[in-house]
């Protein structure tokens, strides 16, 4: 039995288990208190009361009061009322922590007692997810649905057919009503970018309830996973944490207040290129080099040329990531779908570092990482220089360079020395085309390289938000062009491509409903004659100038690729 | 000492110790900062830029020093959220201070405003909205003069809404004098 969710009662907590059982633990629930007014003691809920001595993230001694509560209504009291701080992770779930259940543990009742035993790897928990859909795509008003059970596509049919039962199920809230489960997902309402098997892993890996977390942004689950550091480190938690910013002169300013590295491709298309990406290069700085909201410019251990590192005790931050990278790593042997979730986290990590909302980062925290990457791959690109390798092009983390295999191996080894941080080879591709904007000026984050097995990486080419007649003109036509197998070859292909552009231009004008559709913030739309409406009213003809123009724009983009 | 580069205009604030400017347009009131600050820099000017991302181009500053050729040092701190403002405001201590949208997040108004009433010197805070129907009350009666800023056919208008020395005027310059370059044109040949 796992534990997939937990009640709280009154002096004790009912644990809901995987196959819908239940367990009753006896607890108290700790509420911090700043100050502790004498109605505290007089409150029938109040278990008992500690002081302890806690510090602030600027390192002073704290007094605060630990109040154990037999009542969770209390504590929604507490909070209205008094100054409740260490709250960030909610009693519940630090209560939970203390008696060693875990969200998704493995819990077994002996006796009177319950044990629970963490294992790594994803669960034995059933979790489906719901899908609706009809002709112009997946949405909640869909008439359809597709059932996936413990990732596998189960059935499909119509949705008045619809029954589900699973542990945890995701639904669109138009359904949920026919869906049992322990905890229920409405798909609509989550912001998280992951499904319901990576919000079970995220709830796994930052130890609070999944119900906790499950419309919650990105921010809130590294937040936790950083707010358990510091309540073992017994820092004070606070509500908000007011920053203030170093006095910094404006050249200064302008200098560290950049983002990462991005070179501008000269060419448009080379030949022989070997893609290296640095491993979760961000959160491997803050890690390697301590930086955490408390740790920089408190001391001057380290200095990173703009900021100085406090390295006398390990940042929150940094303790926080480095966990999490390991974890990426071992789900990454194990499962490439749980380690791409925890990836979500660990990508959003650095971001929030400098996230005005952030209780434990702080700008100049964000500035250092951003500071230490473009030094990096500046090593990075003097090493594969040195080494005779030609580099095409960069991009904050990552490489495109020219030369032989055994160099860039050779460069790659190198480079982790040098810099202490791991570089791989990612991609060897025959070709790689550059694009460029209408102007004629270089596109960075726009490119597609041929690997040696014929299939491509695509990178910023096709979007979510353009008509499906586009993208799948661009996918049709970079299939062709994956074809050649060299940046000389791709000109070869010219004439397919117009024949190809034509006939998706009669598909403009006859085409099906769906080849329409374009989605806008999780909206399907049609342009039609008078503007765009939504496709979820039913399909009412289509304007065939705007896609006649937007073809256009797309062919022109992939004949630009064509040297 | 802090100015405006605008004789009248500075005449007008000369015994002010705390000047708010409100303009709803955004972008006519970053050039008109950006301008008091690269004016006010000799020897060094103070800045408080209250946003979640941007507020201050420093290019755009230091255009406006190249173009009245002034040396100074500006010395800039963020605030990126309502907490940071008031413990920011009191770390920039006494001395010449300019505040850029200091309610700009809507919230803790009298932690901000009493964090500007409690320091020495000269304030002047500049708000992209219209501080007659947003942000703090508290603000309004506190500071000694508000001066509406707003950008005319051809030029840019002061308007003076409350001062403790005059009645409400209005002064209105040629856009190219906010920009340093207006000239008195062919009065030069006279």
């Amino acid at each position: 039995m796992y534990l997939v969710d937990a009640l709280p009662k009154e002096g004790k907590v009912e644990l809901v288990l995987s196959g819908f059982r239940r367990l009753e633990v006896r607890t108290t629930f700790p509420v911090y208190l700043e100050e502790l007014p004498q109605s505290v003691l007089y409150h029938p809920s109040v278990a008992s009361v500690e002081e302890e001595v806690w510090r602030t993230l600027e390192g002073k001694e704290r007094r605060i009061y630990r109040v154990e509560l037999r009542d969770y209504g209390a504590y929604l009291q507490f909070k209205r009322a008094l100054k409740v701080v260490n709250d960030f992770i909610s009693p519940l779930d630090q209560a939970l922590e203390r008696l060693g259940l875990r969200p998704f543990a493995r819990v077994e009742a002996s006796g009177n007692r319950v044990i629970s035993r963490e294992e790594p790897g994803f669960p034995e928990v059933s979790y489906a997810k719901v899908v609706l859909y009809d002709w112009y795509g997946e949405h909640r008003l869909g008439r359809y649905y597709r059932l996936y059970y413990n990732g596998v596509m189960k059935e499909e049919g119509d949705v008045r057919d619809l029954r589900v039962e699973a542990d945890v199920v995701e639904a669109p809230s138009t359904v949920l009503d026919k869906v049992k489960a322990i905890v229920k997902v409405a798909s609509d309402r989550k912001r998280a970018p992951v499904d319901v098997k990576g919000l079970i892993i995220w709830s796994k890996s930052v130890r609070v309830l999944l119900r906790e977390i499950m419309y919650a942004t990105i921010g809130k689950a590294l937040t936790v996973n950083e707010a358990w550091v510091a309540l073992r480190k017994r820092y004070v938690i606070p509500k908000a944490v007011p920053r203030v910013e170093e006095l910094r002169e404006l050249e200064e300013l302008s200098y560290a207040d950049k983002g990462g590295l991005i070179l501008f491709p000269r060419e448009t298309c080379v030949d022989n290129a070997f893609q290296v990406d640095f491993s979760s290069m961000y959160p491997s700085i803050i890690s390697k080099y301590n930086i955490s909201g408390e740790t920089v410019d408190r001391c001057d251990d380290l200095d990173l040329g703009i900021h100085k590192v406090c390295t006398k005790e390990r940042g929150i931050v940094a303790e926080a990531v480095e966990r999490l990278v390991r974890l990426k790593e071992f789900y990454k042997a194990y499962d490439e779908e749980l380690a791409e979730a925890i990836k979500w986290i660990l990508v959003a990590s650095f971001g929030y570092l400098g996230y005005r909302n952030s209780l434990f980062g702080k700008i100049e925290a964000y500035e250092s990482v951003t500071h230490v990457a473009r030094k990096v791959l500046r090593q990075a690109i003097e090493v594969a220089e040195s080494m005779g390798l030609r580099v095409v092009h960069g991009i904050v983390d990552s490489l495109i360079v020219q030369g032989s295999r055994e160099r860039v191996e050779g460069m790659v080894a190198k480079v982790s020395e040098v810099t202490g941080l791991k570089l791989k080879l990612e991609e060897e591709f025959s070709w790689v085309v550059l694009t460029r904007t209408s102007e004629g000026q270089p596109y960075p984050q726009r490119y597609v390289g041929r690997r040696r097995d014929g299939s491509l990486k695509v990178k910023g080419l096709i979007r979510a938000n353009q008509p499906r007649i586009v993208q799948e003109f661009l996918e049709e036509s970079l299939r062709i062009l994956s074809g050649a197998e060299s940046c000389s070859q791709l000109r070869s292909f010219s004439k397919e491509i117009e024949d190809l552009y034509y006939g998706f231009r009669r598909r403009a004008h006859y085409g099906d409903p769906s080849d329409f559709v374009l989605w806008i913030k999780g909206e399907p739309y049609v342009r039609g004659a008078r503007g765009f409406y939504r496709a979820t009213d039913g399909y009412r003809g289509h304007d065939v100038d705007y896609y006649l123009s937007y073809l256009e724009r797309a062919y022109e983009t992939v004949r630009g690729m064509v040297p | 000492m802090m100015l405006t580069g605008f004789a009248e205009l500075d005449d007008l604030i000369a015994e002010d110790e705390w000047v708010e400017f409100y303009s709803e347009d955004s972008d006519l009131l970053e050039e008109f900062y950006s301008r008091v600050i690269a004016l006010s820099s000799n020897p060094f000017i103070k800045v408080l830029v209250v946003s979640e991302r941007g507020g201050l181009d420093p290019w755009k500053v230091k255009t406006f020093q190249r173009t009245f050729g002034v040396e100074g040092r500006v010395l800039v701190r963020r605030a990126f959220k309502a907490e940071d403002v008031p413990p920011s405001v009191i770390a920039m201590g006494e001395g010449d201070l300019v505040v850029v949208n200091p309610y700009g997040f809507f919230r803790l108004y009298s932690h901000i405003v009493g964090s500007m009433r409690a320091r020495r010197g000269r304030t002047f805070v500049f708000s992209p909205f219209d501080r007659e129907k947003r942000g703090s009350v508290f603000g309004l009666h506190s500071a000694h003069s508000v001066i509406e800023v707003r950008r005319t056919y051809r030029g840019v208008r002061f308007r003076v809404v409350k001062s403790p020395s005059h009645a409400e005027v209005e002064l209105v310059y040629p856009i190219q004098s906010l920009f340093g370059r207006s000239s008195i044109g062919l009065e030069a040949w006279l």
